[in-house]
């Protein structure tokens, strides 16, 4: 009995939740009108500055994004699909296409996340130094 | 009749289509995440199997895909909650993300662009690939800016998506990348969305990271392609 209370309570926060993202996204879809964006991108920022507002993620909201994140490879693959319809339009040019993508696509994930590395790290070099500073200074106190 | 016959179709659509990916997202472990077993590329090629052998036009398909398209958006606004929670993260690491992000927007088409011309490739294909690396919303709208053909920049940019979901695993371990904040940030700037759904599965922050990069790279883009057209 206590189960089904708990599993019931669980089903009215995802659908709870669920509510507030079409909300989120229908704010996009209406704001779309006015700003040169799709309206789902939009719909993401509101969903972010609600929370901002909230000062806190709603329980409800974060189970709905969970399950819908932990999902989200699958609502690809109908697009994934479709590749094949468009594919006789690339005919001669597919292997170049192709080679350009996947040796670009490599290029600037192997480039970014290398670059990013450095700058954390140096990053947190600094305020590592800026910590030890602080201390001894205390320490001189 | 007609609407209960429908509802059936789209039912079965989604049933068989979850399916597949499931047990294509087994085989991926099980394959110890091998690139080529990468669940949208295994479960992309056994639909194209499955629905040639039963003799389904991939147009039937499409259609009665509807609902699993559709979900795409709201879990884009879904994407806001990781973003939220990794805010304060995220303003502690500005100039981390910045420069990346600049040096991702420019070489991501450049390179591309440049191997297309070596390949002699021109025209409307090099147009389309301009918009590769952005979430495919925006670049349909890029692409229709600069001359391309939007169709086939839809299939660059899910082809960039999959490269980058099913290859950065790999790469990251090759290159002995240590923070999940630069892992987020490169699949974010190489392969928006579908590089988020790969980002999600290594961790929240990743998630967040990848979400920031993929809608800061689509606005950059966007306002450098405005920028030029008008000149």
């Amino acid at each position: 009995m206590k189960n089904k209370i708990a599993k019931l309570k669980k089903l009215h926060l995802t659908v709870l939740g669920f509510c507030q993202i079409f909300i989120y996204l229908l704010m996009g879809e209406l704001l779309s009108a006015l700003i040169p964006l799709p309206a789902a991108i939009i719909g993401l920022i509101a969903c972010c500055a609600a929370c901002i507002l909230l000062k806190q993620v709603p329980e409800s909201l974060d189970i709905a994004s969970r399950f819908l994140l932990k999902n989200m490879a699958i609502f690809f693959i109908p697009y994934v699909v479709t590749i094949t319809l468009f594919w006789p339009a690339l005919a001669d040019y597919w292997l170049a296409c192709l080679l350009a993508l996947f040796i670009s696509t490599l290029v600037t994930l192997a480039v970014t996340s290398l670059l990013s590395d450095k700058l954390i790290e140096a990053a947190t070099k600094v305020s590592v130094k800026h910590s030890v500073n602080a201390s001894t200074m205390d320490t001189d106190k | 009749m007609q609407n209960s016959t429908m509802l059936l179709l789209l039912a079965a659509n989604l049933l068989i289509t979850w399916t597949v990916f499931q047990l294509s997202s087994k085989l991926y472990h099980y394959c110890k995440q091998f690139p080529l077993a990468h669940p949208l590329i295994l479960s992309g090629v056994v639909l194209v199997a499955l629905l040639h052998t039963f003799d389904i036009s991939i147009e039937a398909y499409q259609q009665n895909s509807q609902v699993i398209m559709m979900m795409l958006a709201p879990a884009t606004v879904a994407l806001g909650v990781p973003l939220y929670k990794n805010l304060a993260v995220l303003a502690k690491y500005k100039s981390a993300i910045f420069f990346p992000l600049l040096l991702g927007a420019i070489i991501s088409p450049c390179s591309a662009l440049l191997l297309l011309w070596l390949f002699k490739v021109d025209g409307s294909l090099l147009l389309s690939m301009i918009s590769k690396s952005i979430t495919s919303p925006i670049a349909i709208d890029i692409t229709k800016l600069v001359g391309g053909i939007p169709a086939i920049a839809v299939i660059f940019v899910i082809i960039s998506g999959i490269i980058g979901a099913a290859l950065a695993t790999p790469l990251f371990s090759l290159l002995a990348i240590k923070h999940d904040i630069s892992k987020g940030l490169s699949l974010g700037i190489a392969s928006h969305a579908i590089g988020t759904s790969s980002a999600v599965q290594i961790s929240e922050q990743c998630a967040a990271f990848s979400v920031l990069a993929m809608c800061l790279n689509g606005l950059l883009t966007t306002v450098v392609i405005v920028l030029f057209s008008m000149i």
